[in-house]
């Protein structure tokens, strides 16, 4: 199990050991404090195959708090907030691994913990009709629809919870 | 060589007198070249249509379409200059963030398929999209720019050097909501796929052209490609392409257009 290093700010934290769909775990820290997303910034990130991330933009380093260095490298879920319904995540796979463009509501988790949302598109990248990798890019949500989605997506935990 | 370079309106308009002296350079490179610059997104799609273009100098949307739709070649961008845009209201207007733009607004730009397309990706927050919004589009910038200034559109949408272009009383009146900071986005050099095979010929002679002389440098700082041009490899240049092609509004088609 990967474990991400301890927030340095200084508001109260839990812990929560994430599961992802490959078996894998990871021990993260989350607060409730949500950063608002800077007007102007559209994030842009690619990644392999295997959601490993080659290219990140300064617009992502800025809000992620990690470092490029910490990023390139790094599987894309390590922006994964434990708030976020599997299924969601389910269903990008499925959509781009159908070759197709996929959108919708992302709560990322930052480096220290705190949270922000984003409204994300990612495509596959074809190259002579092959997938090589994934483009990423996310910008400020409209926060009239955010409201029903969190309402949603906390529906769509407590099931997936319920179901164990 | 002939080449007939055609430069896209949302470039090259009012920059014409510049133009001239790059193609100048291109002939002393023993390029027989002739410098287009089309007045409207209009003549430039027929230019492009009708096969007059060897070379041309496309925004990353119109990029996409000629690349993928069909088979131009990219093979260089301008060093280290990055196509970004802004928002603008009036400076007496009451909006003080785009949150505050009510949906429906008027909207007034010079026709420039990346700056619409950024623009509208930075407007979704406040529940602006292309349905429910009212273009309205002009010759120049400075047009943009009098029609927020006159209360007949609420904000206008720049490309960030039309917007430092513009005069300084104009901008006096113009206040920036929001400017985009992508840093991935870039104009391309792409040659008609008759001419695939010379590509990198014509590498060579536009990367090289910032360094060839004082005079060359002088003409490329006043195009306001100081640093001159890069080659771009295929595959950077489709990275690029993909970001161009997440960032389309997905009820508009990518590449059917030209």
């Amino acid at each position: 199990m990967q474990s991400m290093k301890m927030p340095e700010q200084n508001l109260p934290c839990k812990e929560v050991v994430l599961t992802y769909f490959d078996g894998n775990s990871r021990l993260v820290y989350c607060s409730d404090w949500e950063v608002p997303y800077p007007e102007g910034l559209l994030i842009v990130s690619r990644t392999d195959l295997r959601g490993v991330i080659t290219h990140v933009n300064a617009a992502f380093v800025e809000i992620s708090g990690y470092s490029r260095d910490e990023l390139i490298g790094s599987s894309h879920n390590v922006l994964r907030h434990p708030d976020m319904p599997k299924r969601v995540f389910a269903e990008l796979w499925q959509t781009i691994g159908a070759e197709k463009k996929w959108h919708g509501f992302v709560k990322n988790l930052r480096k220290d913990g705190a949270h922000y949302w984003v409204y994300a598109t990612v495509i596959p990248n074809m190259r002579n009709g092959v997938v090589v990798g994934y483009t990423s890019v996310r910008r400020q949500p409209a926060r009239e629809k955010l409201d029903s989605v969190i309402s949603l997506y906390r529906h769509w935990i407590d099931l997936e919870r319920s179901a164990g | 060589m002939k080449l007939r370079i055609v430069v896209s309106p949302d470039f090259g308009r009012e920059r014409g007198i510049d133009w001239i002296l790059l193609s100048s350079l291109m002939r002393q490179r023993q390029f027989n070249a002739e410098l287009v610059t089309p007045a409207t997104v209009e003549q430039f799609d027929k230019m492009i249509s009708e096969g007059e273009a060897e070379v041309v100098f496309a925004n990353p949307v119109d990029a996409l379409a000629l690349v993928r739709g069909k088979g131009f070649v990219p093979f260089a961008k301008p060093t280290r200059i990055h196509d970004e845009m802004l928002i603008s209201c009036a400076a007496s207007a009451s909006i003080r963030t785009i949150m505050d733009l009510r949906v429906g607004s008027r909207i007034a730009l010079k026709a420039d398929r990346c700056v619409e397309m950024v623009g509208m990706r930075l407007l979704e927050p406040a529940g602006s999209d292309s349905l429910n919004t009212h273009f309205i589009y002009c010759e120049t910038s400075e047009g943009a720019a009098d029609l927020v200034i006159t209360g007949s559109a609420e904000v206008a949408f720049f490309a960030t050097d039309s917007y430092s272009a513009l005069s300084l009383a104009t901008r006096r009146s113009l206040r920036p909501l929001v400017k985009s900071a992508i840093g991935d986005l870039s104009h391309l050099l792409l040659c008609h796929p008759r001419l695939a095979g010379h590509a990198s010929v014509m590498q060579d002679a536009f990367v090289g052209l910032a360094a060839v002389d004082a005079e060359a440098a002088s003409a490329m700082r006043v195009l306001g490609l100081e640093l001159g041009f890069s080659s771009v490899t295929a595959d950077a240049a489709e990275d690029m392409l993909d970001l161009v092609d997440a960032l389309l509004d997905p009820s508009v088609g990518s590449i059917e257009r030209l």
